[in-house]
């Protein structure tokens, strides 16, 4: 009883103190010294070998932590910037337009009787465009262009669907898949500051449109595209707008 | 069988309006449709569009109101893919 008493004292020390000292005393007390000393210098062994291996794991988060807060503060100083960034604090939104009742619940597939995707957040994020240099950019800083943009009813290529929300922030995808991927699905079926399809060769934008029938926008709702290009540097004037 | 997927079809009028003969059902339209959308998907547009074309006098335009053309003209482009898609039954999957 004894023994295990004292036994229990010991482990109990270490675990609690982690400290050789107070070790030592416990043993002696019990009357095992050598061998308690000889349990009480493994144990610390272990503790500082554990507490190593501790600081090298901690010391590893610290560096990957260090890397995404780079990473944010990137894309941050990009969302804050007048030159490449969609939006500066303090600027009035834009007017916007809601979706077409026809088209409420369609993510749940009650529309077209196939779903159509909603982006999240995250999603949406890397179809953002950006203004650099005068010319459109996507989220890596390549040139948009959209010869390789087709949906069903254009085979052949040329156009992306866009909206920008009223932030003045823009997206844009590359394909329209009827019943599944709308203009709608870039903002959740939220509503839309313009809408329509771009044409875009090596960054410069050709042609706006104004087809989007889940949104339908009127010129006027549509202007404000090319207004937030222009805020953003961009000499609109060679753009056909329809 | 659920009438909303003529939607798919339709939704095309948006963007063709009333310049159906730009619109080609071709093999690019084909391709694209069979990678747009998996054979159930098909089986159930082409089920609609063989009703749709047995009810020439259903008001097609209810579906999706805002479109830029009449009943007419959705009926004579629904025939055009009913046409097209039962012309290519087997490279479609369609039962």
């Amino acid at each position: 009883m004894a023994l295990a008493g004292v036994t229990a004292g010991v482990l109990g020390g270490v675990a609690k103190f982690g400290g050789a000292a107070r070790t030592t005393v416990l043993a002696e007390e019990g009357g095992f010294g050598t061998g308690l000393r000889g349990l009480g210098n493994q144990l610390k062994f272990e503790s500082q070998s554990l507490a190593k291996t501790a600081q090298r794991a901690i010391a590893a988060e610290k560096e990957l932590l260090k890397g995404e807060i780079s990473g944010l503060k990137s894309s941050i100083n990009k969302f804050l910037s007048d030159e490449t960034g969609a939006v500066t604090f303090g600027k009035p939104k834009y007017n916007t337009k809601s979706l077409d009742t026809d088209y409420i619940s369609e993510e749940h597939g009650k529309v077209f009787a196939t779903k159509v995707k909603y982006l999240n957040d995250v999603e949406r994020a890397d179809l953002e465009l950006f203004v650099e240099n005068g010319k459109l950019v996507d989220t890596k800083g390549n040139l948009f262009d959209t010869s390789g943009a087709t949906s069903l009813y254009t085979p052949s290529g040329g156009k992306a669907i866009f909206v920008m929300d009223e932030n003045g922030r823009i997206f844009a995808n590359l394909y329209q898949q009827y019943g599944k991927f709308h203009h709608s699905s870039m903002v959740a079926g939220e509503p839309v500051a313009s809408a329509g399809e771009l044409a875009v060769k090596s960054g410069e934008i050709l042609e706006i449109s104004r087809k989007s029938g889940h949104y339908q926008p009127d010129e006027l709702l549509n202007k404000q595209i090319i207004k937030e290009l222009q805020r953003r540097g961009m000499d609109t004037s060679k753009i056909k707008e329809t | 069988m659920v009438i909303n997927i003529l939607r798919i079809p339709m939704y095309g009028l948006y963007y063709i309006g009333s310049n159906q003969e730009d619109f080609k059902l071709d093999n690019n339209f084909l391709t694209r449709l069979k990678a747009d959308y998996n054979e159930e998907e098909i089986n159930k547009i082409f089920e609609c569009l063989e009703w749709a074309i047995q009810n020439p006098n259903y008001n097609f335009g209810s579906l999706l109101p805002n479109l830029p053309v009449g009943n007419e003209e959705i009926f004579k482009y629904l025939s055009r893919w009913y046409e097209c898609l039962k012309l290519n039954k087997d490279f479609l999957g369609i039962r």
